[in-house]
């Protein structure tokens, strides 16, 4: 299943004060900000590609604006695909309260089917095996996430989670040719941590997206899409047998220092996050030319509350969300394609106490990704693409809880080049190798007389945020497809990250391993 | 085709709108942490300094705030105002001890005799919040005129040695003569303060009587346990060396006392004085509380105790020093001791760590150790990872 030529085959005429008024609306309902959730809780791996190769097959509404109406428009076929996947992440280039290193794996089943004239329907089912080793303190599943509230112990171990992923999304045609999709992903999980005093942590995800859609012909199409994110966490400290033989030190972080120290064995934390996403995708097609343009505004917010009889209220915390992109895809020739990517995120944390109306904590961070790529078909099997840009990024972050103040200027270079080839009908191979630099200006990180002795480990883990770094990638995929068996397809991605900073981290990397084999068969 | 494109976006406008009527959105505080500046004034509401100076404010008193989460703690004086101020404290809750030294002169002039050792405190109001949303005067009363006691529970150990399993027979109470004279301990009263643990009720308003299931006495009718200046005597559940049962335990084989319940399977160690049940309702030894409890030492005849509803009361008057310990040390409402006997309440301790409460040293003079009593446990007591009967364990 090799695509090389682009969906559209009809060009009509465009209308371009549509387009004008859609753009300004897109522009006005920018309100907030987004590092937004993918489109599933499944297998959500990284894009090796940002435009180029298989990438620009998503240029359309189901992608681009993670709308369900447009399931007709998502990639894979009426095959079941049956997905095995591994990923391993080690190194010392790591926040202190990252794990030493981590691995998943995890086996998911999808199917889709057309189950009416307009209805179709895909549903996903997969389980996940996570093993989290030398990690210290922190028992929140979603550490990385802006959190001042961390909650955990004074211990550095192992903790596995154990998860079962489903995800259904069913799209169809109401009146008015309105297209409209659902989508709904149920996660839960516990995690174990294999030292006393062993917290259990549960987690329960619940993310509905409900798209709208409309194709203003066959080749401008438009759509509006509301999600709503609802992840439950759960941490419990029990007294049990060993618990007897030890002093549990239970930690709750307000910041980055003066956590609160605890003496006691038995406590519960009960965090609910609530995010609310709306966002519209406008996106043109014609044979050589396509347009793809989104924005997405939204929030989340995160309620604490501890000790399960109490319900001691602990924080309260808003992280705002604004995100837009324009697309853009030409075709110069039959051997030559253009592509551009141009995407704004800013993200706009607060937190106050849960009693207060203080601020403790703020964090902003804008970016801004600007994206060239050129594909050259050199014969009608083998493609090039080649892809560089930028990413002029910025971190501001202000800990008034603990006196802390960090940020920095950031600017991303990115190149990387692929190459796509067909074999033969049945077997084709893909790879590329990227290279990534984050240079870093005007750091800071000031703290004032306030820090103790958590301040001097948790001071590593804003290094780590304000370090720059460099980053070699590498993939490799193989396609076979044989008719009485079915498709395989294996994707192996490779990166190494070196910091640039020659005091905080010398000699520290970070490697990623993920490798993953899907099989299609036709079973309905 | 225009038909559809607005039904859609009167949908999107419509969920929108929806959206933001259903959804609670909060703004962020404009006020921030640690940027805002906290006045409190002192004042005394017994009229003692009215009658003095025709004033209310208390200058020169000694404050000392501390942090209910972080133990930081911030000792300053009040001006001629009664005033303190404070910058860059984080918003929350803080203890707060005051205490005004009233002069045997200042005394006089308004008893008529030289009285010592008498100072102004705030008996209540010993917790305070600091909200930098809220930054109006906060007003701290100085209630009661406190007389400092000879006699003072320096330490109590309850919450029972670690790795040793359920082991927690090694609990005492020490006492510690911190006067220039010899003091005696006979007939003196331990007794511990009432509270129904299942709801948490207790007397803790109550502010003429201790109630108490339990309550013991030491020996002697008179002058034959005598107690010198600055030495520590405790008193054991169980007088006997409790590495043999608990390597992680301590030696109280030479304790001065211990509490042997003769009406139980509990063991009398010959070495060790005994003291005497006078009352105590359940269990087959000396039972404190390993996590929470409130112990009063009290100057007053055991036969003339009031019996009422079950338990036995000791009036306030009679009472030499009293300390309150809570597992959480920050949920003051959980108080059962008066607040007029002890303010705060010491605390945070797990049963079977190890630990213990001790009272911290106020000044080391000639030798002669005198421990800090403002009658607030928040502020008077530390906790320290291991246990130091007969001593200090700053000593």
């Amino acid at each position: 299943m090799f695509i090389h030529n682009l969906v559209p085959k009809h060009i009509m005429n465009f209308n371009k004060k549509i387009f004008r008024s859609l753009f300004a609306l897109i522009i006005s309902i920018i309100l907030l900000q987004s590092s937004f959730y993918a489109q599933s809780l499944l297998f959500d791996r990284d894009e090796f590609f940002n435009t180029i190769l298989m990438q620009k097959y998503k240029l359309n509404s189901y992608y681009v604006g993670n709308n369900p109406a447009f399931l007709d428009k998502e990639l894979s076929d009426e095959r079941l695909l049956i997905e095995s996947g591994f990923s391993n992440s080690q190194g010392n280039f790591k926040a202190f309260i990252a794990p030493g290193d981590q691995s998943d794996a995890q086996l998911n089943f999808t199917g889709k089917k057309k189950i009416s004239e307009h209805g179709i329907f895909k549903g996903s089912a997969g389980y996940q095996y996570e093993i989290r080793n030398n990690w210290n303190w922190i028992a929140n599943k979603n550490y990385e996430r802006a959190n001042p509230f961390l909650f955990g112990d004074s211990t550095t171990g192992s903790t596995r989670f154990n998860s079962i992923l489903l995800n259904a999304q069913y799209s169809t045609l109401l009146p008015m040719d309105i297209r409209i999709g659902v989508s709904l992903d149920y996660a839960v999980d516990e995690g174990f941590k294999k030292v006393t005093p062993k917290p259990i942590s549960s987690h329960r995800d619940l993310m509905l997206n409900v798209g709208l859609g409309y194709d203003i012909n066959d080749n401008n199409s438009i759509g509006a899409t509301f999600r709503y994110y609802d992840y439950n966490e759960e941490i419990n400290y029990e007294e049990d047998e060993s618990s007897l033989y030890d002093n549990s030190v239970i930690f709750k972080f307000t910041g980055y220092d003066y956590p609160s120290v605890y003496y006691i064995k038995t406590e519960q934390r009960l965090a609910v996050t609530n995010q609310y996403t709306a966002s519209i995708d406008f996106v043109h097609t014609t044979n050589s030319f396509i347009a793809a343009i989104s924005a997405a505004a939204g929030f989340d917010k995160q309620i604490l509350d501890d000790d399960s009889n109490e319900k001691d209220p602990q924080g309260f915390s808003k992280c705002d969300y604004v995100s837009a992109k324009i697309n853009l895809l030409y075709k110069l020739s039959d051997s030559f394609t253009t592509t551009f990517l141009y995407r704004y995120d800013n993200s706009s944390m607060w937190a106050r106490y849960a009693d207060y109306n203080v601020q403790i904590m703020e964090e902003q961070v804008p970016s801004h990704l600007f994206n060239l790529g050129l594909e050259y078909a050199i014969s009608r099997v083998i493609l090039l693409g080649i892809e560089g840009g930028m990413r002029i990024h910025n971190y501001d972050m202000n800990d008034y809880y603990s006196g802390i103040t960090a940020g920095y200027d950031g600017q991303e270079y990115f190149a990387g080049l692929g190459l796509e080839y067909q074999l033969s009908s049945h077997f084709s191979t893909a790879c590329g190798i990227s290279y990534n630099k984050n240079d870093l200006s005007d750091r800071v990180l000031e703290y004032g007389a306030v820090g103790n002795i958590f301040l001097e480990y948790r001071k590593s883990d804003l290094l780590y945020k304000i370090t720059p770094y460099s980053s070699y990638a590498a993939f490799i995929k193989a396609d076979l497809d044989v008719n009485q068996i079915g498709q395989i397809t294996i994707n192996i991605i490779y990166s190494k990250t070196d910091p640039q900073d020659e005091v905080v981290f010398e000699g520290f990397d970070k490697q990623n391993v993920s490798a993953w084999v899907q099989f299609r068969r036709q079973v309905y | 085709m225009r038909n559809g494109i607005y039904l859609l976006l009167i949908i999107f406008g419509f969920l929108c709108a929806a959206c933001e009527k259903l959804v609670d959105i909060e703004e962020k505080p404009e006020v921030k942490d640690r940027e805002v500046t906290f006045t409190i004034q002192i004042v005394d509401s017994t009229g003692i300094l009215q009658n003095l100076y025709g004033t209310n404010n208390v200058a020169g008193a000694e404050v000392l705030i501390q942090s209910n989460l972080h133990n930081d703690q911030y000792s300053l004086e009040t001006d001629e105002n009664g005033i303190i101020t404070l910058s860059g404290l984080v918003t929350g809750e803080y203890i707060i001890g005051v205490s005004r030294d009233v002069t045997a002169e200042e005394m006089e002039e308004l008893y008529g005799e030289k009285l010592y050792q008498r100072s102004l405190v705030n008996s209540t109001n010993g917790l305070i919040e600091l909200r930098a949303d809220q930054t109006d005067t906060l007003k701290v009363p100085l209630d009661k005129l406190s007389v400092e006691s000879s006699l003072v529970i320096s330490e109590i150990y309850s919450s029972g040695p670690s790795g040793s399993g359920n082991y927690y027979h090694d609990k005492y109470i020490e006492i510690y003569n911190q006067s220039d004279e010899i003091q005696y301990l006979d007939g003196l009263i331990i007794a511990r303060v009432y509270s129904y643990s299942p709801t948490g009720f207790s007397y803790v308003d109550d502010p003429d009587y201790i109630h108490s299931n339990s309550i013991w006495k030491f020996p002697g009718s008179g002058t034959e346990y005598p107690i010198n200046p600055g030495q520590f005597v405790v008193c054991a559940e169980d007088g006997m060396d409790h590495r043999i049962n608990a390597p992680n335990s301590i030696d109280l084989s030479d304790a001065d006392f211990e509490f042997y319940k003769k009406d139980a399977s509990d063991v009398d160690y010959a070495n060790v004085k005994n003291m005497i049940m006078i009352y105590q309702t359940s269990g087959n030894d000396w039972l404190i509380g390993a996590k929470t409890d409130a112990l009063v030492l009290a100057d007053f005849d055991s036969d003339s105790l009031i019996w009422d509803d079950e338990l036995y009361l000791i009036p306030s008057s009679a009472v030499l020093d009293g300390v309150e310990y809570l597992y959480d040390p920050t949920e003051l409402e959980d108080k059962r001791l008066y607040p007029g006997i002890d303010a705060g309440a010491a605390g945070g301790i797990d049963i079977y760590t190890g630990k213990t409460f001790e009272r911290k040293i106020s000044s080391i003079e000639d030798g002669k150790v005198k421990l800090k009593d403002d009658n607030n446990s928040s502020l008077d007591f530390n906790v320290y990872s291991q246990p130091s009967p007969k001593t200090h364990n700053e000593l």
